[in-house]
């Protein structure tokens, strides 16, 4: 644990890259927060370690992607996983990346939904495509448990949504071949039902406006 | 010079400001606030209080300005959000001045108008923008073109929790004595922080609801007030201050800046502060004369979007009470 080497500063974690019982690893860590009580900031970042791992492990026993738990420590606000070695999807998509991993990235929220569960923030920089170029998925640091078609639609949305703000043509494409994956697991009533839920949350002024807004937001980031 | 005359009466305050192009920038600022003996504001009640005082508040800014209707450039009104039979009131007026003296009539969204006045105020140029009163919570920045949404309450507002708390544990109204709200002052005599009352931020929004549930039960169950107090005011103020840390570190904005009427508590203002400090942000605070609904804010919202072309034919000019702010273009700043 002592070759820690921080390589990103988020709002609630900070992560860092080191090795585990001899193989590279992620740290992610959940820095307290001097503006909360002691006793809340505690509990809170306790929860949250305790969710975010269980929901992982959850999903990789579904057969989602996801990097592997290796240790969990709650007291310590802090989770152990696998590292991934790859380039952000964003990046390959934006260098001629195939349609398969679209339809793999589709198939992979679906995995997800199917377990219960949605993401939070599935955008395509939060997958990773390995050097295998296999697809994965990280960061489940606002992923909760739900059965409710509007949190699904929510998460398909926001997927959508970081497609569109790819500087390519091709985007109506790209999306339909998510779709196509996402219902492949899901099948097709369910992912009409929530194909349809999506059509209605842009038509709602204040996700069209505010959605966008975040994904703009996420692209100016990355540049 | 430009001289705009703004009139706000969206919920229960009329106020009537005068904004000019140049500094002072503010010239009049007069207002009447109706507060309830008992129980919290009905509409009803509230416009008729804002019908009656009207006509005095807006005599009381023109004397203070030395000036006349004849004088201005303009009318600015409110059109929302807020509580329809408010909103009319002052929609009334506003089109009756803008036939009577032939003024253009300007359509103000009230919650840019308490952006632009915090902004104007405190000197902040492009800040995450923390919008806090008894009706809004949202945590704002401005995006090619308009005021978004980062963040907001999925149910009710703080201010909302925090008076609706102060009612049923018979703390106000008034719910604000001397500038201190009363559930601030009440927390100063607690000391036990209450376990199980629960915070929730989800992702980017966050609920108060639960907390004022749990708040009322722990009434019940017999927990002292002081330390309900307490636990209510720190666990509602961290919630604030996580999403507004959220929204830094994704806009990478260097500038917080907390506006709205309750953006006067002084704990709320440590805990941002820490959190600017966090992020090497600086911190404003919208100074109190301008913190609660005010008519200045909305003069001066009118004159920047007049100057850039924005009026509204009086037949077309309807209260919104649901108009949100990032549904309006802002042509003044780009």
């Amino acid at each position: 644990m002592e070759d820690l080497v921080e390589i990103h500063r988020g709002a609630e974690a900070i992560i860092y890259m080191g090795s585990y019982l001899g193989i590279r690893a992620i740290y992610k860590y959940r820095p307290s927060k001097q503006y909360r009580p002691e006793i809340l900031d505690k509990r809170i970042r306790r929860l949250r370690t305790i969710n975010e791992a269980r929901i992982m492990t959850r999903l990789r026993l579904l057969g989602a992607p996801i990097p592997a738990i290796l240790d969990v420590d709650p007291d310590s606000a802090l989770i152990v996983m696998e590292y991934i070695p790859g380039k952000l999807l964003r990046d390959t998509l934006i260098s001629g990346g195939s349609l398969g991993l679209c339809r793999r990235a589709g198939e992979i929220l679906g995995i997800i939904h199917s377990g219960g569960v949605y993401h939070g923030d599935p955008t395509i920089s939060n997958y990773i495509v390995d050097d295998n170029g296999d697809l994965w998925i990280i960061d489940f640091g606002l992923a909760d448990y739900t059965n409710d078609p509007e949190d699904l639609a929510v998460d398909l949305h926001l997927l959508y949504r970081s497609i569109e703000t790819l500087p390519l043509k091709s985007i109506d494409k790209i999306e339909e071949e998510v779709y196509k994956g996402y219902e492949s697991v899901v099948g097709s009533e369910r992912g009409r039902e929530i194909l349809e839920r999506v059509r209605s949350i842009r038509l709602r002024g204040r996700y069209v406006v505010e959605r966008r807004a975040k994904a703009v937001w996420l692209t100016d980031q990355e540049d | 010079m430009l001289k705009i005359l703004g009139i706000e009466s969206t919920a229960h305050t009329i106020g009537v400001g005068i904004a000019i192009d140049e500094k002072p920038y503010i010239i009049a600022n007069e207002r009447a606030s109706y507060i309830p003996e008992k129980g919290g504001i009905h509409p009803r009640e509230s416009s008729r209080f804002l019908a009656e005082k009207a006509p005095e508040v807006l005599a009381r800014a023109l004397r203070a300005a030395s000036t006349s209707i004849d004088d201005m450039d303009g009318i600015a009104i409110a059109l929302g959000p807020g509580l329809g039979p408010s909103l009319r009131v002052g929609a009334t007026i506003a089109r009756a001045l803008a036939l009577r003296y032939k003024k253009p009539l300007i359509p103000v969204n009230h919650g840019v108008a308490h952006i632009e006045i915090g902004l104007i105020t405190t000197g902040a140029r492009d800040p995450v923008v923390v919008y806090l009163s008894g009706g809004n919570t949202a945590v704002i920045a401005h995006h090619s073109g308009r005021y978004r949404v980062f963040g907001e309450t999925l149910d009710i507002a703080l201010g909302n929790l925090l008076d609706t708390f102060a009612r049923e544990a018979g703390l106000g109204p008034p719910y604000v004595v001397n500038g201190l709200h009363v559930v601030d002052r009440c927390a100063e005599g607690g000391s036990k922080f209450i376990e199980d009352m629960p915070y929730v931020v989800k992702g980017q929004d966050l609920s108060f609801a639960g907390l004022l549930t749990a708040s009322l039960r722990a009434i019940k169950r017999g927990a002292r007030l002081g330390d309900i107090c307490l636990t209510l005011r720190e666990i509602a103020y961290s919630m604030v201050v996580e999403v507004t840390e959220r929204c830094v570190s994704h806009t990478r904005k260097r500038e917080i800046l907390v506006v709205g009427g309750v953006a006067a508590s002084p704990y709320l203002r440590d805990k941002m502060g820490w959190a600017a400090k966090h992020h090497r942000a600086d911190l404003y605070i919208v100074p109190p004369e301008y913190a609660g609904d005010n008519g200045a804010m909305i003069a001066w919202t009118g004159l920047l979007a007049y100057k850039h072309g924005v009026s509204i034919p009086v037949g077309e000019s309807y209260i919104k009470p649901r108009w949100r702010v990032d549904e309006v273009d802002t042509p003044w700043r780009i």
